[in-house]
């Protein structure tokens, strides 16, 4: 996909070489087999091979003059820019004004006029084989076969519709940017291009899927990020060997390093202002055409509770929300769990007055405390999950159902207990607070585990629970790095931006356990401006 | 032996959680009186002297555990069966603090468990975690040390603010001179919690820098010491010396004593919850210490196959060495008393005595120690 090379400043030979590879794994039988001199056998083939799909358009011309050169122009109606192909494609072949100098001309010539002359496109290309013209076709480029000669002319064409950027639909924020990616792998980088404009932020593009060719690209920036990162994400990019990447979470799964964890190690986002925030502090993105979530790797575990408001806002505001967040991802994890350990086993920890009411409002309620929160847990998992898929018009019914069905009717009929009620929707929108939406569902799938634990043996297999957990966390990597750090191992300077956020002039340095050179993000100027700030009010109380 | 390196900083949390561990709840120093507290830090400067001798054997082999220094000291005919000792003491010190939970757990809450599921779970926890190495558990250590940290600190200030510590229960500091002290330090305070820091002898050629381990390693123990005291004097402050003396788990009943503004009440959930955390710590490291040990001694190259081996071991032993609570309590009296010393400080003190004597039969260049050592 050469157009992209628009966007980039730096063409890496890299991927060139990996395109080549990617085209010989692809190979089906002859697929390397250069093309025919033969005009009708050529389109015939390409007829033949595309199964006469009528949205493959061929379209042929006669060139000059004594003998006519005939040429063809193939191209797919849905995948190219219609003007631009009107225009500078089809126009200048039929019209030319250099016609003349075409009489008596071979096919080389007609060739070389073709490519060096005739068409007025930003990328022409020489396409020699047969892979190569599929390829530029369903790109949504233009291949201009020539008779008597065995070598095609690919131009840059491809256009079509997408989406236009619009506002995040999942990762809202209040005072940051509100664009968000789309599905268009171009648009996705020069989001990313436009707010780092430094030559430094380097592309690579991939294209991965042996029968999908989707286009998947890398973005970092060099002098900051770790080599090692880079070549770990290179290696297992190409390491993929499949037949269809349709999105970002294909990638994501097949690239992680620990399958069995309930806990994402890539981080996903579809905000473009934080993927820079995150190139800043040397991590990689990786872009997957045709998904308008970008991955970002390394991923620690506290950058799944960073909300692209915790920089907009003051630290002290920052620092208490990020704090909330911890919490309630904590009672959304831990929530009915302590509830039905308390009320099954550790009756005696509770003050006696509230005992009495838990106990009164549970007397009628028929079973144990594990099946009514299972009960209730599992109705509001299908609930969110109805949610998520009904179609809009039907949601006021089912926000209806759930909630008088589900919340006093089941309670009035003495089904499950008001108090249960009250955690499970605690923990519910408890839930909702942690900003990144992966992590949220491994604490919902965690919960179960819990609660069963919690109903069998109390506080201490829930206390085991947890040291395994935490355990379990901190045996995770992700592309190497300690997926816990910095709280273990514990790194004092990460800590500035990790439980709390602290002033931004003294998030001096990227984060330590991933970045190894280029630490300094700030200069001291940056810090003396601040201190001149302060001292204003001084200043001020001079004039006076 | 297998490729672990930990950090300073994650020893001196794993020593702090081994220190607390199981020595949190029961009375500590108690034949001291009121001066137990101060029984304690006898016992820590004990403990800290001792622990310079594991640091100058250390420092002697930086690279290879207790069991392959003894046979390199002693010689393989004496030092293969002090080896095997080691690794027994191990074993049966994790089943030991194993079944110190377990029964804890069966008298307060669950009473109609049976005592070997609540040994099972909690073994099989430990063995997951090591499973997955020991750096994960040194990391998870530096995780819960924090908690732990802020758990004493919440605990600590909820007895103060309830009102219900009286520092005269202290006094008379000293009442009968400082015999009952050293009483108290040669049974118990010295070898219990202190010596057992023996363990660390098999772990710290894990470290990853070996210049820091004696920082590490001292700075553990006096905080340990140090939190040690503190609660053992705030249980005497609102119990009394008598109380503490006589009751089983006297953390447990201070913290119980707690009642602010008629919510904050039982708060002994938060004890147990501190005692899970800290004993799981305390039990993984004997384990893993033993698991080291008998992957030497047996020439095993893999670590990890033998963790479940002996993780069973622990399990039934831990259900075999006592019949009864009651049993298990006079046999932790021998244990203190006669156990410990003899793996904590006599053998240790041989040892070093052989170095000695291996370092100037050495610097006559007569034997093949130094060879040995490179190799």
């Amino acid at each position: 996909m050469k157009f992209i090379r628009k966007f980039t400043q730096k063409t890496r030979t890299s991927s060139n070489r990996n395109r080549d590879e990617n085209h010989q794994g692809s190979a089906i039988d002859d697929g390397h087999r250069p093309l025919d001199t033969d005009l009708d056998i050529n389109i015939k083939r390409f007829r033949e091979e595309t199964g006469n799909s009528p949205d493959l358009k061929v379209r042929q011309f006669e060139l000059g003059s004594n003998p006519q050169i005939r040429v063809a122009a193939i191209y797919n109606e849905g995948l190219v820019d219609q003007p631009q192909l009107n225009e500078f494609v089809i126009q200048p072949l039929m019209l030319s004004k250099d016609r003349g100098r075409l009489s008596e001309a071979s096919g080389e010539q007609v060739f070389h006029f073709l490519r060096n002359h005739a068409l007025p496109v930003g990328e022409v290309d020489t396409v020699e084989n047969w892979n190569e013209v599929m390829n530029t076709v369903m790109d949504g480029n233009t291949i201009i076969f020539i008779d008597h000669f065995p070598v095609a002319i690919g131009c840059n064409t491809s256009g079509g519709e997408w989406r236009g950027i619009e506002k995040p639909t999942t990762e809202l924020s209040i005072r940051g940017p509100k664009d968000s990616f789309n599905e268009s792998i171009s648009t996705n980088i020069s989001l990313i291009r436009r707010r780092i404009k430094s030559p430094n932020l380097w592309l690579e593009m991939y294209r991965i899927g042996e029968i999908t060719h989707t286009d998947v690209a890398i973005m970092y920036m060099n002098g900051i990020v770790s080599d090692q990162i880079v070549e770990e994400v290179r290696q297992r990019l190409t390491g993929i060997k499949v037949d269809g990447i349709l999105q970002a979470g294909n990638i994501e799964q097949l690239i992680e390093d620990q399958t069995m964890t309930p806990f994402p190690t890539v981080y996903n986002t579809e905000r473009p202002d934080l993927v820079s925030r995150y190139l800043l502090d040397g991590r990689v993105a990786i872009i997957v055409d045709g998904t308008p979530f970008v991955l970002l790797v390394p991923a620690l575990f506290t950058q799944f509770f960073v909300a692209s408001d915790d920089y907009a806002q003051r630290y002290d505001i920052s620092s208490f929300i990020r704090l909330l967040r911890y919490a309630s991802f904590l009672i959304s994890l831990l929530g009915p769990s302590i509830y039905i350990a308390a009320i099954t086993f550790h009756q005696e920890m509770i003050p006696t007055p509230l005992l009495f009411s838990l106990a009164a409002t549970r007397e009628g309620v028929p079973f144990p405390a594990l099946v009514e929160a299972l009960l209730m847990e599992l109705s509001f998992e299908i609930l969110r999950e109805a949610g998520i898929r009904m179609p809009r018009a039907v949601g006021q019914a089912v926000s209806i159902v759930g909630a008088l069905v589900l919340g006093q009717a089941a309670v009035q009929a003495g089904i499950v207990s008001p108090a249960m009620v009250i955690v499970v929707s605690i923990t519910g929108i408890a839930s909702f607070s942690t900003p990144a939406y992966n992590l949220a569902v491994s604490a919902r799938l965690i919960r179960f585990v819990l609660m069963i634990l919690a109903a069998t043996f109390g506080f201490y297999t829930l206390t085991l629970a947890m040291i395994v957990l935490v355990a379990h966390l901190s045996s995770l990597r992700s592309f190497g790095i300690p997926y816990l750090s910095p709280y273990a191992p514990f790194q004092m300077d990460d800590q500035k931006d990790a439980l709390v956020r602290l002033p931004l002039w003294m998030l001096a340095t990227r984060t330590k356990a991933i970045n190894k050179k280029n630490i300094k993000k700030m200069e001291p100027s940056g810090h003396s401006m601040l201190k001149k700030q302060n001292n204003r009010p001084e200043g001020e109380r001079h004039e006076e | 032996m297998e490729k672990i390196r930990i950090s300073p900083r994650q020893l001196f949390c794993l020593i702090v959680l081994f220190e607390l561990g199981s020595s949190l709840v029961i009375p500590l120093g108690a034949d001291a009186g009121q001066d137990a507290w101060l029984a304690i830090l006898a016992g820590l400067i004990a403990g800290l002297l001792i622990f310079q001798v594991y640091l100058y054997l250390y420092r002697q082999y930086p690279a290879i555990p207790l069991t392959g220094y003894i046979r390199k000291i002693l010689g393989n005919v004496l030092g293969w069966p002090i080896s095997l000792l080691y690794v027994a003491f191990f074993i049966y010190g994790s089943a030991r603090i194993t079944r110190d939970i377990g029964d804890l757990l069966f008298n307060s809450v669950y009473d109609e468990t049976p005592l070997f599921l609540l040994h099972f779970l909690m073994l099989a926890a430990i063995t997951y975690v090591l499973h997955k190495g020991f750096e994960v558990l040194a990391r998870t250590g530096e995780v819960f040390f924090g908690i732990v940290m802020i758990l004493v600190c919440v605990g600590i200030l909820l007895v103060i603010f309830s009102g219900i510590v009286q520092f005269t229960l202290l006094q008379p500091v000293l009442e009968n001179g400082w015999e009952p002290i050293f009483q108290a330090v040669v049974s118990q305070t010295y070898t219990f919690p202190f010596g057992q820091i023996i363990c660390f002898a098999m772990i710290l050629p894990y470290l990853a820098k070996p210049g820091r381990a004696r920082r590490a390693g001292m700075t553990g123990l006096i905080v340990s010491g140090i939190i040690l005291s503190l609660i053992t004097a705030l249980e005497i402050s609102v119990l009394g010396a008598d109380l503490v003396q006589r009751s089983t788990f006297p953390l447990l009943i201070t913290l119980s004593k707690v009642d602010i503004a008629n919510f904050l009440q039982r708060l002994d959930a938060l004890v147990v919850f501190t005692l899970i955390i800290v004993n799981f710590f305390k039990i993984s490291i004997f384990y893993y210490s033993a698991v080291i040990g008998a992957a030497d001694l047996f020439k095993v190259d893999k670590l990890r196959s033998l963790i479940l081996p002996i993780g069973v071991i622990i399990l039934f032993s831990s259900m075999n060495i006592a019949g009864s609570h009651a049993e298990h309590s006079v046999e932790g009296d021998f244990y203190l008393k006669y156990t410990l010393e003899l793996f904590v400080t006599v053998i240790p003190l041989f040892l070093l005595v052989g170095s000695f004597i291996r370092r100037l039969l050495g610097n006559r260049g007569e034997s093949g120690f130094s060879t040995e050592q490179q190799r």
